[in-house]
Order: structure tokens, then C-alpha cells, then sequence
């Protein structure tokens, strides 16, 4: 969804924007009814929402958005990282005359369309049976807007992801313990190497980010690139990394200043892979023909494109498995495609980096680059081929179906 | 651009489009979803798959959610399909009594080809051959995903066990996490009219104790399969901390190396000193003029002058050259070279030397000059290029060659 949205903004000042500590219903005090499940339920018989319940819908589903945003230390990341282009901060309002957009009613618009519109079926199913779907809503919300942000935000999200799977298996194990915050792994959590470790002591700041520096470098380019099973490899490297914690001075650590200095250090090296401009192209000529085929994913595009370049991502991946190549020409196969798909997700400028940068990063010989590239091609012909339902014979495909 | 309009317009267009739920609407049959009341807490719906051929009355479904995460194990319907968008939890399911959804909510009917799908996805999980895709994989790790497991459909999947003689596979230790243990219980339509059905609720009690015997050895075994997986992660945490532990001690070696690295690097340091000090005393002594011989010579006649022998005592430091140039211009610049007389090795060479009252001057080191035969060329230099001026075969001879 892009432009503004006119209309819309019922209350665009930022001081409502806080999360209400309830979204109870307050047309009806005591009822269980909260706002969502009322207004579901205050819907017409041919459907036609109320106008003071939708108002009442915008304002509780905007603070929701707003509470989900922090909840992921989301409020201040730039609105581009949830695929909302165009604007600064969550904040900025379009001052033009006649208009009242902003990124966040973008957002809250697309949100409203993936709850209310595109799940209303499973809704009243569940209203059936439940005197109240507030839960489920704020679920679906949480799920759309976790979903989006991996859309978007590959990098950022493989970060989180990992980590946080590294931090839970370590945990487990006995590895590492939880001595705040919560204790299911998220930002607010405090990890220690120890049980008895004071988590009140100041941790130093300095320390996080020189050790997960050294992380970053020793993780490129596998943690945005793997994919499937090898991100289970990228996890256990992790993991281990986070057993020396302790030794290199930070006995005590937040979750999120772990995950925002490990996030700052693979954007940093991603974003330095497209600065270098010097050196050839490391392809040549195509890139506007691959950009239409890979970029499916646009802010507007809907379920079907997303699915289908899902489909397409998975088919790439899988043929490259089967090819009669080398496994380190596959290796190298793996590594470009999982770098495309970054990219194709919006990942820094429309060009391709030279082929200096793209061997900076992805660790590949840059004479590699043009025949790599001539496969991958190929690959993604035949897969589109393929969920088109034509026939298509090529590299990795032994049979016409992905 | 979306307006208020077109939201409420878009709301009212699909409030039009989603199905009506009907409570007890006819028997259920593969592709319909309903919601139970024995899991109605939870947000989940069941989708029936199949129909159990031998006994009709059963019926196969599996759990359904509109969550849009897609694991390996599940199967999506998409929103452009009948009953879509949903997800269909293919590891969450099982053998239910038919009687158990007559009086629960249809909300849809899928598509054969969804069921069919799904009925092969639940195949796969029964024969553990689940392959999924490289996202449904990454979608499998995601901590969020195994959130909603652990919290909605572990759960949900228990209470809908518990309904009635469910045949259905333990998940991955699911009972142990939620503190339960899934017992085969006596179904509602066991009691309904099970005394003029002596033998067949003997039969079915038969078949009862069998099931539960099977899933107490499937309990059994999947705590003896929980007991080893506890085994190899306590082995690898001891190989972590063993690894850990070794590269300790590869750090401190590489630490020892480097500390006898840097003596070396110091010692090596410290010789260079020692001779770069010496090459300092040597310079020094070259610079320190301490008993200058002076040699005067004439401008040859000709070019090329005869050969001046030169004793140079052993504590002359310098030798100072004057000759008097004929015709010199004041701003010429002249260049000054010493030969081997017998090799025509150029040993020494100075540049810019300017003429003071046509006289150039210009001195040697002592060490420049032992005892041998020399040719000393005066070149005039102009615009990048040298012209030679006059030759000089010098002899220097030994101190004791004198007596």
C-alpha cells in the first residue's frame, strides 16, 4: 500500500499513539467484549461497519501497531525495514495540504486488511464459538507484522532469528542463564554465563560491540545467506560463539544490545559491498531482466505474488541441490542466491554491487561471477517455467514439477 | 491511495464472501473445518481430511489457523481458494468419532485437492518422511513459529485427544511439556448404547486396551528416545566446554609464541642499533675534517693534464681539490667524477658545484680515495646534459711509498 491515506487519521497526534493499557470495550464497562470482537460483532448484517465502532477499531488497532512496534524495538527502525517506503520515521506526518499519511496509518492500513479482511472467515468462525477474539486478533498481528518484517528486512531478521535460537539452545544446555527480563528470549532479556551473576552491574557497552565485531566477521556472509538445514550450522556457530562471552569480559549481557550490535555490524558490511564502486560489474547487462523476475515482492504486491516468489526462492534452492556441479561451485551457487534473495527483498540500492564488493562479502573468487550468474538464470527460467505449469527442462531440474 | 470509503467498502464486500457458519449442518465430511467446543479456548479449527473406510463413523482432522508462518509438516490453502487463507497443521491431528462434530461449527468446506494435499502431508508425518522445503525448513527454526506451537497447538492437539478414542501419534514429547499424559478415555457414544452391544463394546475394549498398551510403549519409548537426546546434549556440551578448553590453551600457546616472538623481534632490533651506530661513528668520522690535504691543479692544456701523483699522510681526513677554470661564466654550474683508471668504474660524483672567482673547489673523503689510479673528470653542466671539460689521471700513493 503506498500514497496517503486520506480519512483515515482519526487521531494522528502522537500523544495518542501510546498503547492503552486495555482494550476493553468501553461503550460496555465489565463486558469481556473487547473493542476488535465488538466491532466484529456491531457489523451490519450486509457488512457495513458502524462509523463510531470502526473509529473506536482504528484508534485500539493503531495502539496495538504502535505496542507491536516497541514490543520489537521496531519504534524508532526506519518504516522501510516493514516494506512502508517513502518516509522517515514512524512519526512524520505528510504536511501537505489535504493530506494526513504518515507511514504509520500505511501500516495500520495494511494491518486492518490483513486481520479484517483477508482472516474476517476464520474470525466469525472463532466468534461462534468465543465470546471473545481480542487474543486471536492481536496474534494475527503479531504474526503479519513478523512476517513483514522478514520480507523486508532479511538481514536484520536472519540476525534476530539466529540469535535468538542460539540463545534458547543455549539456554537449554545449561550454556547460558536467564537472570532478567524474559524468559522466553526477547529484548528485554538478561543473559549471564553464570546463575549467581549480579545482572544489576552496569555491562559494558564497549566490550559487546568489540566481541560480536569478531562475530560478525567470522558469521559473514552464512548468516544472511544459508538457507534450510545450513542455518542450523550458522546457529550452533553462534551458539558456541556465545560461550565466550564471559572470557572476553561481558559476563552479563541484554538480549538487544547483542542483537543491535551484531544487526549494526552485517549491515555495515552488506551496505560497504555496495559502496565499493570501482571494478566491473559482477554481471553483466541482465540485471534489469533478473531485477523483474526477482523483485515480485513489492510493498503492494499481494498474497499470490508473495507466495509465488516463495515458491520461486524454494525452487531455486533446490534445483541448485541437484545440479551435477562441484560442491564448492554449488557452495558458491548457495551463497550468490541466498545474497539475490537479500537484495530482491529490498536490500540495498537497485544496482548490484561490482564484483569486488560481492567477492568482499559473499567470500567468492570474483572470476566465478558470470558463470554463476549464467546459472542462476537459467535456474530461475526453468522454475518460473515450472510454476507457470509449462514444461521446463534445465540445470537441476530432473523432473518438470520444483 | 486507501480511503475510510474503500476500507468499509472492502470490509462489507468481504463480511459478504465468507462463509455463514451452520451449526450441525448435516454430517461432516472430508473438507469441511469446524470449530469443537472441547478446544474452542484455543484459536484453532480442525479440517476432517478422511473418512475411515473400515469404520465410517471416524473420521481423520487435522488442526487449522489462520496464522500465516508455513512449517515443513504443515499445508497452506491459499486465500484465493475456498475456505482460504488457512493453514493446515498436518503433525496436530488424528482419529476422531464422527459424533464428537455434530455438534461442533462448520466454517468452511476446502477444496478436494487442499484435502488431498493435506491427507499426504499426514502420510508423510505418520512414516516421518517429512521433506519440506528450504522456507518451510527456516519457517521450522523460527522461534516464533515453535512459540505458537508450544502455546496454541501442543495444547489444543492435547485437548482434543482427550476427547475420545483418538488415534493419534505423540508429538515430540508435547504431554511431558504441558504436564499431561494423552489417555485413550471412554468415548460419549460408548455409554449410549453399549448394553445391547455387549460384544462389540468387548471388542472395542479389547481394541481400547491395545491402543493404550501401544501408546504406553510409545511413551515409553519416546522417553528412552528423550533420555538419549538428553545423553548426546550433555555429551556435546562436554566436547563445547572440551573445545572451549583447547582453544584456552591454543590462546595461551599462541601467546607464549608471540612473547618469544617479540624477543626475538627485540633482540633482532637491538643488533640493528648496534650497527646502525656504528655506520653513525663511520659517517661521522668521514664528516669530521681533521687534517685536510689541499691539491691544486692547473686546467689542462688539451683536456687531458698529465698524472699528479698524491702521498696522502695516514691522518689526512679530506682532500681538497682546487683548479682553476679558464673562462668560467659566473652562474655555471660544473660537475666533478672520479674513475677507476683501470676499470672506468665511476667511484664517486658531485653535482652543482659553482666557481668562485674561477676556482672550483670541492673535497673527498680520505676513505674515498686509497691508494690506486684515478681519472678526475670536470664536466659543464647545462639543461639536463654534461659536457666534459677536462681529465686529471690521479696516483695516490701509499705513506711509506714516499720514503
Amino acid at each position: 500500500m503506498s500514497g496517503q491515506q486520506e480519512g483515515l487519521a482519526v487521531a494522528a497526534d502522537p500523544v495518542e499513539l501510546e498503547p492503552p493499557r486495555t482494550l476493553r470495550n468501553a461503550g460496555s464497562p465489565g463486558s469481556e467484549e473487547g473493542v476488535f470482537t465488538h466491532y466484529l460483532r456491531s457489523l451490519r448484517p450486509d457488512g457495513e461497519p458502524q462509523p463510531k465502532a470502526f473509529d473506536a477499531l482504528w484508534q485500539a488497532l493503531r495502539a496495538a501497531v504502535v505496542g507491536e512496534l516497541r514490543r520489537r524495538a521496531a519504534w524508532t527502525s526506519p518504516p522501510s525495514y516493514f516494506g512502508v517506503y517513502g518516509w522517515q520515521s514512524w512519526r512524520t506526518h505528510d504536511r501537505r495540504p489535504g493530506h494526513t499519511g504518515s507511514a504509520l496509518e500505511e501500516l495500520v492500513t495494511d494491518c486492518y486488511a490483513f486481520v479484517f479482511l483477508e482472516r474476517l472467515p476464520r474470525l466469525r468462525a472463532q466468534l461462534v464459538m468465543k465470546p471473545n477474539v481480542d487474543g486471536l486478533v492481536i496474534l494475527y498481528l503479531r504474526n503479519y507484522l513478523h512476517d513483514r518484517r522478514k520480507r523486508h528486512d532479511l538481514l536484520g531478521f536472519h540476525v534476530f532469528v539466529s540469535l535468538r535460537l542460539a540463545v534458547r539452545q543455549a539456554v537449554e544446555a545449561g550454556e547460558l542463564w536467564i537472570v532478567g527480563g524474559d524468559p522466553k528470549v526477547s529484548n528485554s532479556t538478561i543473559l549471564a554465563a553464570s546463575p549467581e551473576a549480579d545482572h544489576t552491574v552496569g555491562m559494558d557497552g564497549e566490550a559487546i560491540a568489540r566481541i560480536v565485531e569478531g562475530w560478525g566477521h567470522a558469521l559473514l556472509p552464512e548468516l544472511v545467506t544459508a538457507a534450510g538445514s545450513r542455518r542450523r550450522q550458522v546457529v550452533l556457530r553462534l551458539r558456541r560463539l556465545l560461550l565466550d562471552l564471559e572470557a572476553e569480559g561481558a559476563p552479563v549481557v541484554r538480549f538487544k544490545d547483542l542483537v543491535d550490535r551484531l544487526k549494526h555490524c552485517v549491515r555495515a558490511s552488506w551496505a560497504a559491498s555496495f559502496d565499493l564502486e570501482e571494478g566491473e560489474a559482477a554481471v553483466e547487462g541482465d540485471t534489469p531482466d533478473f531485477a523483474g523476475v526477482a523483485r515480485l515482492v513489492q510493498p503492494e504486491a499481494g498474497v499470490e505474488e508473495r507466495e509465488s516468489f516463495d515458491k520461486l526462492v524454494a525452487c531455486v534452492a533446490e534445483r541448485v541441490e541437484r545440479l551435477g556441479e562441484s560442491e564448492r561451485a554449488r557452495h558458491y551457487l548457495r551463497t550468490f542466491w541466498g545474497f539475490l534473495r537479500a537484495w530482491a527483498s529490498g536490500e540495498g540500492p537497485q544496482r548490484l554491487p561490482s564484483s569486488r564488493g560481492l567477492s568482499d562479502l559473499l567470500h567468492i573468487p570474483r572470476k566465478r561471477f558470470p558463470r554463476l550468474w549464467t546459472t542462476l538464470k537459467e535456474l530461475v527460467q526453468c522454475c518460473t517455467a515450472s510454476l507457470a505449469g509449462r514444461p521446463s527442462e534445465g540445470p537441476g531440474g530432473t523432473e518438470d514439477t520444483p | 491511495m486507501t480511503t475510510r470509503v474503500d476500507l468499509l467498502g472492502k470490509t462489507r464486500r468481504a463480511w459478504n464472501r465468507s462463509p455463514v457458519p451452520r451449526r450441525g449442518a448435516g454430517p461432516p465430511a472430508p473438507g469441511d473445518v469446524v470449530v469443537l467446543e472441547c478446544t474452542a479456548c484455543f484459536d484453532v479449527e480442525w479440517a476432517v481430511l478422511a473418512r475411515d473406510p473400515a469404520h465410517p463413523g471416524r473420521l481423520l482432522a487435522v488442526a487449522a489457523d489462520g496464522q500465516a508462518m508455513v512449517g515443513s509438516a504443515d499445508v497452506a490453502v491459499p486465500a484465493s481458494a475456498p475456505g482460504g487463507p488457512l493453514v493446515l497443521r498436518c503433525r496436530f491431528g488424528g482419529w476422531i468419532d464422527g459424533g464428537l462434530i455434530d455438534t461442533a461449527t462448520r466454517t468452511a468446506t476446502l477444496p478436494q485437492d487442499e484435502v488431498a494435499c493435506a491427507r499426504d502431508r499426514r502420510a508423510e508425518v505418520e512414516r516421518g518422511t517429512v521433506a519440506g522445503s528450504i522456507l518451510a525448513c527456516e519457517v521450522d527454526d523460527d522461534p516464533e513459529y515453535q512459540d505458537w506451537v508450544a502455546e496454541t497447538l501442543e495444547p489444543a492437539w492435547l485437548a482434543f485427544a482427550k476427547t475420545g478414542p483418538v488415534l493419534v501419534p505423540e508429538v515430540d514429547g508435547a504431554a511431558e511439556r504441558h504436564g499431561r499424559i494423552v489417555e485413550a478415555s471412554a468415548p460419549a457414544w460408548q455409554t449410549a448404547g453399549a448394553r445391547s452391544l455387549a460384544l462389540a463394546a468387548t471388542v472395542l475394549l479389547a481394541l481400547g486396551a491395545g491402543l493404550f498398551w501401544r501408546q504406553h510403549q510409545e511413551l515409553s519409548d519416546l522417553r528412552d528416545h528423550h533420555q538419549v537426546e538428553t545423553e548426546e546434549y550433555r555429551h556435546e556440551i562436554g566436547e563445547l566446554r572440551s573445545e572451549n578448553g583447547q582453544r584456552e590453551d591454543g590462546f595461551r600457546r599462541q601467546l607464549e609464541e608471540a612473547g618469544n616472538e617479540r624477543e626475538r623481534l627485540e633482540s633482532d632490533a637491538r643488533l640493528q642499533l648496534e650497527e646502525l651506530g656504528q655506520q653513525l661513528d663511520h659517517a661521522r668520522r668521514q664528516t669530521v675534517v681533521g687534517n685536510p690535504v689541499a691539491l691544486s691543479l692547473d686546467f689542462p692544456r688539451g683536456r687531458r693534464g698529465d698524472e699528479r701523483r698524491v702521498y696522502l699522510p695516514t691522518d689526512a681526513s679530506h682532500v681538497l681539490f682546487f683548479m682553476t677554470l679558464e673562462g668560467a661564466e659566473p652562474g655555471q654550474t660544473y660537475g666533478a667524477e672520479l674513475h677507476d683508471r683501470a676499470t672506468g668504474e665511476r667511484l664517486w660524483a658531485k653535482g652543482e658545484l659553482r666557481p668562485e672567482l674561477r676556482e672550483l673547489r670541492f673535497g673527498l673523503p680520505r676513505s674515498q680515495l686509497p691508494p690506486g689510479e684515478y681519472l678526475l673528470r670536470i664536466l659543464e653542466l647545462a639543461d639536463g646534459s654534461s659536457e666534459l671539460m677536462a681529465e686529471v689521471p690521479l696516483r695516490i700513493l701509499a705513506p711509506q711509498a714516499r720514503r
